[in-house]
């Protein structure tokens, strides 16, 4: 099998369209992830086997002969629809809760950056954009924020969250989010967990293919609860950044949201 | 037979026919504006309650608005409301003794309905059933257990005893109890569970897992591994983690001890209680 490296990546993204003729079968194998999409006369076979690895560096296509025995498959029926195959990535349908390396205290009056990597997700689209599947390349843990009475479902960052970009390391299958926090208290504010609105950001790649979402602020006012804006535009670091998608629940760009808590 | 003749034209005479027909019209236009008031009533219900209440609210509503339209008419039909009354009384009393259990039933439905210890859908246990609720009623409470079977619970019996909503709240603990080996590295069991808990996606990171050993049994020692999970996942969750645990265990080479008694033998059992000479 032929691994494309994250330099080569440059020239071969693996997401996009892919044109298959009929009895072929496109393999994608995304961080853990690996797909199989085994074209057939007016139906499509999906394969999978779900990754396990959040810092799987694997990215590649390419098309095979055979497939894998016994892994998990789902049928459909597409018609006389094109052949065509749109894999896009997608960011994660909950938002993410990720720690910081060491519990963080912001001194009053002042603000503290983080970057965060999320895991991605792909959406296996026919060419006319109709959703048919849409798996995570790593599913991470579930965690529960808020108190526990009434607090949401997110999932859980097996990766910490960086003061300095320079410590992230950019995955194929990863977004990452810069999120700055603003402490207008008249307290030092402690932080141990971090919440990454991810169903509400946009995505972005850059100019070496390496995904960004936007940025957001989170600033806790005198009254002690904390609101978040997601920044208009494509992430301040990034370089040349293209829009991929937008985000999962519209309309939260227009305005900011004050949650119950985005911090603890 | 011409008395008689006389005697009913004169009862049905135009008068008494315009009394009856007045009447009539009252019980019908009484009726539906019953029927619009109770609606109204039921809407405005429905907003600070739940459509459950709103409805057993409505009904009660109606029923009180026509007793009133009821009431006018036979007044206005020359009926002596107060024997209407008393003798209404002496039935109630009749009736109540007799119908004793239903009557503690639909006021413990409308305790139920007020206080609300659970809607439909939830899981529920009472005593040893457990199961979904699909219907609340004035009289009891339906339950479908988990091998679809219909349980009639008493609003009653649920006022009465205690029982558990299992999911009342979003997330739900998993205590999983074991008995390691006395050989076993007590801290090296405690890294392997904890392992397990965070590969498996479905056990919550947050509220963390809890690891508690418990004591000393008489073949092992005992341990409780307690994780968070939703409510949703909960069997999912319990499944998944004993799977995890056994494989584990097993690649870890931790024993789960069968009982077990050790047995000394001392120096002096060695020799034979009873010695028999030869040739004896």
């Amino acid at each position: 099998m032929r691994i494309v490296s994250l330099e080569a990546l440059k020239d071969i993204p693996w997401w996009g369209t892919f044109d298959l003729e009929v009895d072929s079968i496109g393999h994608w194998r995304l961080a853990g992830l690996m797909l199989w999409i085994e074209i057939k006369l007016g139906e499509w076979r999906i394969h999978r086997v779900p990754g396990l690895d959040p810092m799987d560096e694997h990215a590649s296509y390419e098309v095979v002969n055979e497939l894998p025995h016994k892994v998990e498959a789902s049928h459909v029926a597409v018609g006389k629809r094109s052949h065509a195959i749109r894999v896009f990535p997608l960011l994660a349908d909950r938002d993410v809760v990720a720690r910081p390396e060491t519990t963080t205290i912001v001194v009053q009056g002042d603000s503290v950056d983080f970057f965060v990597s999320t895991p991605l997700s792909v959406s296996i689209e026919t060419a006319d954009e109709h959703k048919l599947l849409e798996l995570p390349t790593y599913r991470p843990s579930d965690t529960w924020f808020g108190d526990k009475l009434g607090g949401e479902l997110c999932y859980a960052s097996q990766l910490k969250a960086y003061t300095h970009l320079s410590r992230v390391k950019f995955l194929a299958a990863r977004a990452v989010t810069k999120i700055t926090v603003r402490n207008l208290q008249k307290t030092n504010l402690t932080l141990e967990r971090l919440r990454i609105p991810a169903p509400n950001l946009s995505l972005y790649v850059d100019a070496s293919h390496n995904f960004w979402t936007q940025d957001v602020v989170i600033t806790v006012g005198l009254d002690d609860v904390p609101t978040m804006r997601i920044a208009s535009g494509p992430p301040k670091d990034a370089e040349d950044p293209v829009l991929v998608s937008g985000p999962r629940v519209e309309g939260a760009n227009l305005f900011s949201r004050a949650l119950t808590r985005f911090l603890s | 037979m011409q008395d008689i003749l006389n005697e009913v034209t004169h009862y049905f005479s135009s008068k008494r026919m315009l009394g009856w027909g007045t009447s009539i019209a009252l019980l019908v236009v009484g009726i539906l504006v019953s029927r619009l008031l109770a609606f109204v009533v039921g809407r405005v219900a429905q907003h600070s309650t739940g459509p459950r209440q709103a409805v057993v609210i409505r009904r009660l509503a109606y029923y009180a608005f026509l007793l009133v339209a009821w009431s006018v008419v036979l007044q206005r039909l020359g009926f002596d409301l107060k024997v209407l009354l008393g003798a209404a009384g002496v039935l109630t009393v009749a009736v109540g003794f007799a119908s004793q259990t239903s009557a503690s039933n639909i006021i413990s439905g409308l305790f139920l309905l007020g206080e609300r210890p659970f809607v439909m859908g939830d899981f529920i246990q009472v005593d040893k059933i457990v199961g979904e609720v699909i219907s609340i009623d004035l009289l009891s409470v339906r339950i479908r257990t988990y091998d679809n079977l219909a349980v009639r619970v008493p609003n009653e019996t649920l006022l009465k005893t205690s029982f558990t909503n299992l999911t009342h709240f979003p997330i739900r603990r998993l205590d999983i109890h074991l008995g390691v080996s006395y050989h076993e590295d007590i801290e090296h069991v405690r890294e392997v569970l904890m392992r397990v808990a965070d590969a498996n996606p479905l056990c919550l990171d947050e509220p963390s897992p809890v690891f508690l050993f418990n004591g000393f049994q008489e073949s092992s020692l005992s341990v409780q591994f307690s994780v968070w999970g939703t409510r949703d996942d909960y069997w999912e969750l319990l499944t998944s983690m004993y799977i995890a645990i056994k494989r584990a265990f097993d690649a870890e080479k931790i024993v789960i001890p069968y009982p077990q008694r050790t047995v000394h033998m001392s120096q002096a059992a060695e020799k034979p209680v009873f010695s028999v000479n030869e040739g004896d």
